[in-house]
């Protein structure tokens, strides 16, 4: 009888708790908190033991195992193995950028080197394809990692970096290191960088030269060697009169 | 006693899918309304894998998590003494 009553009384409550848990949970969300849907895609990437450990609040524990199991593939090259680990990291712990950066690392650098110098595929164009696909795998850890940390500065300069130096793609390269400089927390180099990556694009180089020109006359801590060298560059390619352009010692001492 | 522990960890979901209106079953809405009305949503408490990746907390969701922590343990502590009072135990 009691039980019963209790259950009851239990209902009652619920109801009333019902739009506090609500709002708790909307309030979460907002700041970044549950991040991570417990649901039956999640299910299905991580395996039953995995979805209920994660259930039960070792969500972070869980993630840290599945990453050494990915250390362990990528020391035996096992490129599936561990991409798929590396979805299952990611979704558990979205807002640990060091997950997102290093499968991206993964993928982008050592498994497309790998598919390059893969011996058993001797046709060059499935080599060249296979490394195009690693990079773009790369590049889809990356654009994944910034949805879900837009207010963080890193993961813009990992893309930035794999726009540089695996696609050739200066443009965009400048476009993220920009982004990654407008947020609070960048560092001091984001700034320089997005203008040298400028210098590289044909048809830009007036606003390269501008914003480098910009940071040089911040003062000597932005005077730095390939400043100063990717300066004196546009200054050439764009004809800049010989009073507008940085002093010639300064030009010197970087040769 | 487990199996509250892991029900508590899903009512939020069970909740979500409820208030929602899924296109389940009687059956299915039913077991939803219990598990919601019934269980602590213990996965509000669950913030340390946030707290891990460097997400710092608000002063309000701290009061609120606060506040529902010491809701919960009132309640269930009051009705479970309803419940055993006098009992032998």
């Amino acid at each position: 009888m009691r039980g019963l009553v209790a259950q009851e009384i239990l209902l009652v409550i619920g109801a009333l708790k019902l739009p506090v848990e609500r709002d708790l949970a909307t309030l979460h969300r907002q700041e970044h908190f549950r991040g991570v849907e417990f649901n039956l895609d999640l299910r299905e990437k991580i395996g039953q033991l995995g979805f209920i450990a994660a259930l039960s609040g070792f969500r972070a524990i869980v993630a840290d195992a599945l990453f050494i199991q990915a250390y362990s593939a990528w020391e035996n090259t096992e490129w599936g193995r561990m991409l798929l680990l590396f979805r299952q990291v990611t979704t558990l712990q979205p807002r640990v950028l060091l997950f997102w950066d290093t499968a991206a690392w993964h993928m982008a650098w050592n498994a497309s080197v790998a598919a390059m110098n893969d011996r058993s595929q001797p046709r060059l164009t499935l080599r060249v394809k296979a490394q195009r696909e690693y990079f773009a795998l790369g590049k889809d850890f990356l654009e994944r990692g910034i949805k879900n940390n837009p207010d963080r500065p890193e993961l813009y300069e990992a893309l930035a970096r794999l726009y540089k130096e695996k696609y050739n793609d200066h443009e965009r390269a400048s476009e993220y290191y920009a982004k990654a400089a407008a947020l609070p927390e960048a560092a001091v180099f984001d700034r320089r960088f997005s203008a040298y990556e400028l210098s590289y694009c044909e048809g830009r180089e007036r606003e390269a030269y501008e914003r480098l020109r910009m940071l040089y006359d911040e003062g000597p801590r932005q005077r730095l060697p390939n400043l100063i060298k990717r300066l004196k560059f546009l200054e050439d390619k764009l004809g800049i009169p010989q009073e507008q352009r940085i002093p010639v010692k300064e030009a010197k001492s970087v040769k | 006693m487990a199996f509250i522990y892991f029900i508590g960890h899903l009512e939020a979901t069970a909740r979500e899918y409820w208030l929602q209106a899924h296109s389940s079953g009687l059956l299915a809405r039913v077991f939803l309304a219990v598990v919601a009305l019934l269980f602590p949503d213990l996965q509000a408490f669950n913030l340390v894998d946030d707290i891990v990746a460097g997400t710092a907390i608000s002063v309000a969701v701290f009061a609120e998590t606060a506040l529902l922590g010491v809701f919960y343990t009132v309640i269930y502590t009051l009705l479970a003494a309803f419940v055993f009072y006098g009992k032998e135990l």
